[in-house]
């Protein structure tokens, strides 16, 4: 079912609890309007990358380091579909690096056509 | 690796008849095609009816990306740039490309009050 | 929220924008005048940057306005009146038909002082109730 928001962010995500962050800040779109959908282009690709042989950082860890994976998954765990741009991650994935679980990738230009499910389009 | 998605969601109640994307940063560098005016002309070949408002750095694409102002022309789209942002930067409208409309915010005011037109600001 | 039905404000802006809540100010205030000048009614959601420029007094810790802003404080080389006081009369004198909300979570995280009075200050959770008295939202974000 088509989302109330769609949530674009291309630019860096530092990952700060604060609400400069763009991912923090649709954490908190998330809570309010329900249905979001988020995309992630350019630099913001990279918050949805992790070591392929790493575990994932432990939640709730007192040392509060910026972390914008954790937001990613949280979007993903409470059932926001995120996708990465495809040809932005093939550019900028390393080796040994893996997309979060559950996060898709797609032609993000592309989807435009569809900005029309959405009762919003927001470039956060 | 995940599957490519190809965007196969059921169509749902359309929210806008039109677009109106205001871009207002500048071109990327050379070699590097704009993503928002790329979304424009994707918009534009679905048939939806298609603007793109160029404003504040954004009137550089008039000058210095010719090439990605005509794909959303050719596509059907129509671009503005704003008066005010190219008298800023000291741009003559000799300059601007091909088919691009000089306009200020007032001349646009019916898009951007008008609910039935999406605008989407980069 | 107060029981009318149907949108109460033409457009909703929120700015995000660190630049459009700064250097790019005009650009905002530009927003607002087409809006009044074409009969229209607008409200602006102030985050990030915007949010310090109806703050009275000095800018928050951690966000001062850059140089030269309209947001400094002091007046710029035009000789234009700081953010607060333009915002701050436009709203006086276009009640019903302007107004401007300074993010109560940005103020509280930026630590920042008063606002200019009579503005309301919604938390970030009153932003969908924003929305949805505004026929059209636009949201200009980025960094």
């Amino acid at each position: 079912m088509p989302a109330h928001v769609l949530a674009v962010i291309d630019h860096d995500c530092p990952g700060t609890e604060d609400m400069h962050d763009p991912l923090y800040f649709c954490v908190g779109l998330r809570l309010q309007f329900g249905g979001i959908d988020l995309v992630l282009r350019g630099p913001a690709v990279s918050s949805a990358l992790v070591a392929a042989d790493g575990p994932a950082p432990p939640e709730g860890n007192g040392a509060r380091l910026p972390n914008p994976q954790r937001y990613v998954r949280s979007l993903v765990r409470a059932g926001v579909r995120v996708w990465v741009d495809d040809a932005d991650l093939a550019g900028l994935r390393r080796d040994g690096q893996v997309l979060i679980d559950g996060v898709r990738t797609a032609d993000t230009d592309a989807m435009a056509a569809r900005w029309n499910e959405y009762e919003e389009v927001w470039f956060l | 690796m995940q599957s490519v998605d190809t965007g196969n969601a059921v169509p749902g109640e359309l929210h806008a008849h039109a677009q109106l994307l205001v871009e207002s940063k500048s071109p990327p560098g050379p070699g590097t095609v704009s993503r928002f005016l790329r979304a424009a002309r994707h918009l534009a070949a679905t048939g939806t009816q298609t603007g793109v408002y160029l404003i504040d750095d954004g009137v550089d694409y008039a000058v210095s990306a010719q090439g990605e102002v005509a794909w959303v022309l050719g596509a059907g789209g129509r671009v503005w740039a704003d008066e005010v942002s190219l008298s800023e930067r000291g741009i003559k409208t000799g300059q601007l490309a091909p088919g691009v409309v000089v306009a200020g915010l007032d001349a646009i005011a019916e898009q951007l009050f008008d609910p039935a037109v999406r605008v989407v600001w980069h | 929220m107060d029981g009318q039905t149907g949108p109460r404000w033409d457009l909703l802006l929120v700015v995000t924008s660190d630049q459009y809540g700064s250097v790019r100010f005009g650009t905002v205030r530009r927003l607002i005048d087409t809006a009044l000048r074409s009969g229209h009614s607008i409200q602006v959601w102030a985050c990030g940057e915007a949010n310090g420029l109806t703050e009275l007094g000095p800018a928050g810790a951690g966000h001062s306005p850059g140089e030269g802003s309209p947001a400094a404080g002091s007046r710029s080389r035009g000789g234009k009146r700081p953010a607060a006081e333009q915002i701050g009369a436009l709203a006086a004198g276009n009640v019903g038909r302007f107004t401007w909300l300074a993010c109560q979570t940005c103020s509280g995280e930026r630590g920042a002082g008063e606002h200019v009075p009579g503005l309301p200050t919604p938390s970030f959770s009153d932003l969908r109730d924003y929305v949805a008295q505004a026929a059209k939202t636009v949201f200009i974000g980025g960094a």
